[in-house]
């Protein structure tokens, strides 16, 4: 009888169609009993990820492959704020239809901001106002104007596409003349500045007013803000 | 609550100084858009100025342009 302690080390990697074998001693001579490498493989492997192929079984980004050690750079530029929905409001008061918060410490110098967002009617015949605010808090009260959209949403004309561009050059955003309404800066127009510390929140407000009670119910909807580096 | 303080051709508000620039707007009877040399303000009758406050937006534009 030879025990296992003193077996001759095999000095290769197990194979499939090796076979170990034991037998032992049994009350009607002995028996024996086997398994071969196979199902020793087998079994050690079970639950383990399978060796990563890329393209295989690990999908690449833009047919750049994620095996190996480093970085793999995915452009940012320009970056999504937010994308919110917001209120259709009726009165006459100028409110808040939604907002955004651009968190402390987003805004560094030369970044610009860009605004696109549609206003939208489903009811009413006399002039409503969409304006664009921004302030230290989510509040009207104390916010500074940075734009206006086309009064003219009276009649039938229920939709109207809205869009800002503002530049920030570390101290003042750069705004189109926030008094004049028209729906969008693809123009030319007086700069104003608007003083901004990127150091705390500040928050873009959305408002709407009416200038009928009801059923006039203007909104911002799919409010949509980016960041460019 | 927000306070403003009068100072010689504008206010303080948040402890910065703004100076008048244009004419006021009246948006409705507790709101109005004041042009400062720091962009147009919303201004509303839930602001104090000098810690007295002002039921409508005429009278609230009158102390604070006084």
């Amino acid at each position: 009888m030879i025990k296992i302690s003193e077996l001759t080390p095999k000095g290769a990697n197990l194979q499939n169609s090796d076979l170990l074998e034991i037998s032992e001693f049994t009350a009607d001579g002995y028996s024996s009993k086997s398994i071969t490498g196979a199902e020793i493989i087998t079994a050690a492997q079970s639950g383990l990820q399978p060796t990563l192929v890329s393209g295989t079984n690990i999908k690449t980004i833009n047919s750049t492959p994620l095996l190996g050690s480093g970085n793999i750079a995915i452009s940012t530029n320009p970056r999504t704020l937010a994308s919110v929905v917001g209120l259709n409001l009726t009165g006459t008061t100028n409110q808040i239809s939604a907002s955004v918060l651009i968190p402390a410490g987003t805004l560094v110098a030369n970044n610009s901001i860009y605004i696109r967002n549609l206003l939208t009617k489903t009811a009413g015949s006399t002039t409503s106002t969409g304006r664009i605010y921004i302030n230290t808090s989510n509040s009207l009260t104390g916010a500074t104007l940075i734009g206006t959209a086309s009064q003219s949403m009276n009649g039938s004309i229920y939709f109207q596409r809205f869009e800002r561009s503002f530049y920030f050059d570390g101290t003042n955003l750069n705004v189109f003349n926030p008094s004049s309404a028209i729906s969008t800066d693809l123009t030319v127009g007086t700069l104003s500045l608007v003083s901004l510390n990127p150091a705390i929140d500040n928050y873009l407000l959305f408002a709407v007013q009416n200038s009928n009670t009801t059923p006039d119910n203007l909104g911002h909807k799919r409010v949509i803000v980016q960041i460019y580096d | 609550m927000i306070n403003l303080t009068t100072i010689k051709g504008g206010f303080v508000m948040r402890e910065l100084e703004y100076f008048f620039e244009g004419e006021f707007e009246i948006l409705d009877e507790t709101q109005a858009h004041v042009p400062t040399d720091k962009g147009v303000i919303l201004c509303d009758t839930s602001m104090s100025i000098n810690e007295e406050t002002y039921e409508n937006i005429n009278d609230f534009l009158n102390a604070l342009y006084a």
